[in-house]
């Protein structure tokens, strides 16, 4: 459903229905979304997710595979692609976007910083990644933020290395990658960490957030793109 | 026969391209997890491929799909498909 939403919200968006939109929210159950051109038997263990409930959906955006577990923060950010506050060019509005997610980090006493092309590291790790797309006039950006890693269900769930070589994969991924838990030295609860990033975001933008629930009409689109794409083999299995 | 080849560019996104070929190219996939826009452009440059006859096709297609459809790619170059792909094709034509 998360998916068929943020498509919804960046349609009603970019046809001027409702306001530019940030929303953050988790995945219950977890589930593991590709990347628009990703094949899904090469980066999703199909047999694990299954056998533990974790959905698999493709997204509209490219980029690459992400599980979204109980220690991850989900954001969508759309906004009319005329919008004045967001470069034309792609990678600089990634930048833009991307510091948002930074002034929020800042609230937690964390200094982050953007790698580009959709990254955002602490002292060289990735803590989050971004993938956005341009359509339907609109700017759709959604992207990750780690606050606790399960590196076992992640690794199970992603492809990301063959059996024998994992135990080195992993050591190599904790390396290569943080969390807010690990950073901060304390548990952080999703709405702590929205709250801290929806301040971000307005001191970035130098915008006012309002909080609203979603318009019955993207309600009913989203249960409309969930039921005849985001829920279908055929999108989902595309490639 | 089929041909795969794994591009990884510099920056850490990567271009996976499959061609299947049996005296012609019967199917082209190219995948990953670098940015393309718009996305739905993939499936004509991957139909476009599939026209190809020879090396020289392949990247006189995949160039003028670059430069005339306004396809705008984050992450890779035309450069990095035109690589990943003629390694594919070399692969499958054995």
């Amino acid at each position: 459903m998360n998916m068929a939403l943020d498509e919804a919200i960046a349609k009603a968006v970019g046809a001027g229905k409702v306001p530019p939109t940030i929303r953050f929210y988790t995945w219950n159950p977890p589930a593991v979304s590709i990347g628009y051109f990703q094949e899904v038997e090469v980066e999703v263990n199909i047999d694990y997710c299954r056998s533990r409930g974790i959905d698999i959906v493709r997204r509209i955006t490219g980029g690459g595979a992400v599980y979204h577990g109980p220690g991850e923060l989900t954001y969508c950010i759309a906004v009319p692609q005329d919008y004045s506050l967001i470069p034309s060019d792609i990678v600089e509005s990634y930048k833009v976007l991307c510091q948002g997610i930074i002034c929020g980090l800042k609230r937690l006493g964390i200094e982050a910083r953007f790698r580009p092309i959709n990254d955002i590291e602490i002292k060289g790790r990735k803590v989050s990644g971004s993938a956005q797309t341009r359509r339907f006039g609109a700017v759709l950006q959604h992207g990750t933020l780690l606050i606790d890693v399960d590196v076992d269900v992640m690794f199970n769930a992603l492809k990301i290395a063959e059996e024998k070589m994992r135990d080195k994969a992993i050591k190599e991924f904790k390396k290569r990658v943080t969390s807010l838990k690990e950073e901060t030295g304390r548990s952080l609860s999703h709405f702590e960490v929205a709250e801290v990033l929806k301040e971000g975001f307005e001191e970035s933008l130098g915008i006012e957030l309002i909080e609203k629930t979603l318009s019955e009409d993207e309600v009913k689109d989203a249960l409309k793109l969930r039921n005849e794409k985001y829920a279908t083999r055929e999108w989902n299995f595309m490639r | 026969m089929i041909g795969e080849s794994v591009l990884k560019v510099s920056g850490g996104k990567m271009i996976r391209a499959r061609i299947a070929f049996d005296r012609e190219i019967l199917d082209v996939r190219i995948s990953g997890d670098f940015f393309l826009y718009p996305e739905e452009a993939i499936h004509e440059l991957e139909k476009q491929v599939k026209e190809a006859r020879s090396e020289e096709d392949i990247m006189r297609l995949v160039e003028a799909f670059f430069r005339e459809k306004h396809v705008v790619v984050v992450g890779a170059s035309a450069g990095d498909f035109v690589n990943v792909l003629l390694n594919a094709f070399r692969k499958a034509k054995g």
